[in-house]
């Protein structure tokens, strides 16, 4: 931060004093959808009632609307008061009230463009705020080239023109496969220099993510084992219950790998594996992060180590569910996954011979996110075997969510005579009871964005990364049909079989 | 569960017994010492639930009750995620001679290992026990704004300032220090003098004087002035007005409502809204920081040499 340096009150050691954004907009590409409405304007208002907002401070909506500034902050004020995580204060709104701007046109509209420019630059003068602004795009990726290239034009991504900061967030997906998404990477770091490209994966916002890093760099009993002398294999596990909703033609054309292996799951990957950074700045993460993608090598059978599966009917829940092909708007012989399950190895010296197993799919039995990791048997066993017969490996696992904690299981005796030994497990838990108070992803991430800070912004060469693992396994699966699976259970046989073919098994999540 | 004329030993049989039902090993953040009246006790319980979401933590409660008494005798209650929420608590009734012994009741109730936060209400003049209870805490929170010379409670406390000690008063301040940093934030002129219309008797005025005094090296003045406060524990700060070199001016004052309206030449008016925590609040922002807070260390340090030069003949 930048203003740390020239203002005599902020004082490093004070760490009362929030860390506030210069006075800047935020413009939001796509207002009238249901990401702005449901996440990013309640996050804003919850910003606000914490006090981290700064004094200058507008919302500027754009939309193929018809809407005057009026209307844009009632509609505001009602997605806000709906979906806000913090209580409904009316003196929080009031604040931001007065504070909306509109601005009415489509992509290809030149005059639409040049009135947001000059609204901006109106701000200058109305509020006080020299030309800092961040671009959200809650716009389809199609749309993405075309914004850009009215940015461009009217020179609104433009920081010396501009004087002030002008920033870019994109939220996934980055292109559908490497050449894609280096497209679009080139012409948005073209556009906004690379420095102000912030990449949402709104799961980098998540308390516990976050912790990964705590647990593992600030602690002295973890990362001893932490690599492949005492680690068997590591299970990454992005369950969820529902079906794809309404998002049939997006999610057709892309399927579990693109939709969430690509980023939610690559990510997680990188911060279990990741070595320890230099320094806990954005660069030096990023360096780390990037050194684990770049390892990340998958099987060589492809067949046995990379499968994917596309649910059925069936329960999920106590309810019925319809299967993929019942879904609405989905092609009766699409073969787009709706599960995958993939074995890759990771090319160092801490990782050698230590399989990740990464698996993400829908209408599973419920909605989990989680990292195990699955430690070796102990070397030597001074018991009977009939004693230790289920006893399992030490784990620990990092519950992302829900009920975001940290639990490690390890034997133990059952009481009584002889020695006999089973599995416990020791929790700890940020637990049902505290998450009310922890800021919801968007509000961390759009306050980040604000602050200029990019720790927990996958860059564009990470992107890159990731689609260097996914774009293969698309080639392999192409033409081929998913393993069918019954909605409400952990999906097809086909990654049960991957795990027992090297005597493992999915931890039951 | 109510325990009469009871032992430590007893009451933490009975903690411990709470929670097998329950079925679960805590993870306990610190330890809460309180000290309170029977007066305050529904206060601190309502601000300790309210802090205990954030924070899990085990919370003794201590309060003194016929002091007069011959036999030294406790009462106790003790709770598990009843009316005090998420914590581990344990309500002391003290009769007799037991109140000066508080430490000997309370070390053996400590959690192991994690941090032991003490807190009272009151002027803690009054309590005698303050020196003994320093010897365990990490941290002391203390209220100065609730002793009957406020100011001259904080002198004191800045006279006997040891590492983790902290004051409400200076926690009540954090939003309206933030508002004012980020005023300042891309103002690259030199401020010349700095008048605060505050209660000279409100600590939280004094801190806040004596912050601004500490950062940008020029001695604010506080005009006293009678402040409406819409919630109980916003400091009573009206408005900090600044002028910067070459005559600019930068205005931030707060209406009784809670609007508050910073005024910068050449610049409209922009509004933010201030507005009261709740003690639990403020208590659980406190908790958030169990190290030192060097910061409110300096701040008390200008403090103390600003109130000596105005006692000084």
């Amino acid at each position: 931060m930048t203003e740390s340096v020239n203002n005599p009150l902020r004082d490093p050691v004070d760490r009362r004093l929030p860390r506030i954004p210069e006075p800047c907009a935020l413009v939001i590409f796509g207002v009238t959808g249901d990401l702005a409405r449901k996440k990013l304007i309640p996050a804003i208002y919850d910003l606000a009632n914490r006090g981290l907002l700064p004094a200058s401070f507008v919302i500027v909506g754009f939309a193929r609307r018809d809407w005057d500034h009026g209307t844009f902050e009632e509609l505001s004020r009602d997605a806000a008061k709906s979906h806000a995580r913090t209580p409904w204060r009316e003196e929080v709104w009031n604040r931001l009230s007065g504070n909306f701007r509109f601005v009415g046109g489509t992509f290809d509209d030149d005059a639409a463009f040049d009135r947001l420019d000059t609204t901006l630059d109106d701000l200058r003068e109305s509020h006080g705020i020299p030309g800092n602004a961040a671009f959200y795009f809650s716009i389809p990726p199609q749309a993405f080239p075309k914004v850009l290239k009215q940015l461009e034009r009217t020179g609104m991504a433009d920081n010396e023109h501009c004087g002030g900061w002008r920033r870019v967030v994109v939220e996934k997906p980055f292109g559908t496969d490497r050449p894609s998404a280096r497209e679009l990477n080139d012409l948005v770091d073209r556009v906004f220099t690379p420095h102000d490209v912030f990449r949402i994966d709104h799961y980098l916002g998540k308390e516990t993510v976050q912790n990964i890093f705590a647990l593992r760099f600030a602690n002295a009993m973890f990362e001893p084992i932490w690599n492949s002398n005492y680690v068997d294999h590591v299970q990454i596990t992005m369950a969820e219950d529902g079906g794809i909703g309404t998002r049939a033609g997006f999610y057709d054309a892309n399927g579990a790998a693109r939709d969430v292996l690509q980023n939610h799951v690559l990510q997680l990957l990188a911060l279990t594996a990741m070595e320890q950074p230099v320094g806990f700045d954005a660069e030096e993460i990023r360096i780390e992060k990037l050194k684990v993608l770049r390892a990340v090598k998958l099987g060589d059978d492809l067949g046995a180590t990379a499968i994917r599966g596309q649910y059925t009917d069936g329960w999920v829940q106590g309810r019925p569910a319809a299967g993929y092909h019942s879904e609405e708007n989905i092609p009766a012989e699409s073969t787009t996954e709706t599960y995958a399950a993939v074995r890759i190895g990771i090319q160092n010296r801490r990782w050698s011979g230590v399989p990740f197993y990464l698996r993400t799919g829908k209408r599973l039995p419920k909605r989990v996110t989680e990292i195990a990791v699955v430690f070796k048997e102990a070397p030597h066993m001074p018991f009977a075997d009939y004693d230790t017969q289920i006893l399992g490996n030490n784990q620990l696992v990092i519950r992302v969510q829900p009920d975001e904690g940290v639990t490690v299981k390890f034997g133990s005796k059952v009481p009584g005579t002889g020695m006999e030994l089973r599995d416990i497990t020791m929790g700890f838990g940020y637990g049902e009871t505290f998450t009310e108070s922890s800021p919801e992803a968007y509000e961390r991430l759009i306050l980040d964005i604000l602050l200029g800070d990019k720790t927990l912004f996958p860059d564009a060469h990470e992107v890159d990364a990731s689609w260097a693992v996914i774009d293969p396994l698309e080639d392999f699966w192409e033409g081929g049909k998913p393993e069918p699976y019954e909605s409400g259970t952990w999906g097809p046989a086909g990654a049960d079989l991957m795990l027992q073919a090297s005597g493992r098994r999915w931890r039951r999540a | 569960m109510h325990l009469k004329d009871t032992t430590t030993g007893e009451i933490m049989k009975a903690l411990g017994g709470l929670l097998h039902e329950v079925g679960g090993t805590s993870s306990l953040a610190l330890n809460l010492v309180a000290l309170t009246t029977e007066d305050e006790r529904e206060e601190v319980e309502q601000a300790a639930s309210q802090a205990a979401q954030e924070h899990p933590y085990r919370l003794i409660m201590a309060i003194p009750r016929d002091v007069d008494a011959a036999e030294p005798r406790i009462d106790a209650e003790v709770t598990l995620g009843e009316r005090l929420g998420a914590a581990e608590a344990i309500i002391l009734r003290l009769d007799g001679p037991t109140t000066p012994h508080l430490t000997s009741i309370v070390l053996p109730m400590l959690a192991p290992d994690v941090p032991v936060v003490t807190w009272w209400l009151l002027d803690p003049v009054k309590f005698h026990l303050e020196q003994e209870l320093r010897g365990f805490a990490d941290r002391r929170i203390t209220y100065t704004a609730r002793a009957a010379d406020p100011v001259a409670s904080l002198h004191r406390r800045a006279q006997r300032y040891v590492p983790g000690d902290t004051d409400i008063c200076w926690t009540r301040i954090s939003l309206w220090r933030s508002l004012i940093a980020s005023a300042f934030d891309g103002v690259s002129h030199k401020v010349e003098s700095i008048d605060i219309r505050a209660d000279r008797q409100d600590p939280s005025a004094q801190l806040m004087a004596a912050w601004l005094h500490t950062r940008l090296g020029v001695a604010p003045k506080i005009v006293d002035t009678k402040v409406e406060r819409n919630s109980e524990h916003l400091p009573a700060i009206a408005s900090v007005a600044f002028t910067m070199a070459g005559g600019e001016t930068m205005e931030i004052e707060r209406m009784p409502d809670g609007e508050t309206v910073l005024r910068q030449a050449g610049l409209p008016k922009r509004r933010q809204s201030l507005q009261g925590r709740t003690l639990g609040q403020l208590l659980a922002e406190e908790l958030r920081h169990l190290d030192p807070d060097p910061a409110y260390h300096r701040v008390l340090e200008t403090f103390q040499a600003r109130f000596d030069e105005a006692e000084a003949p």
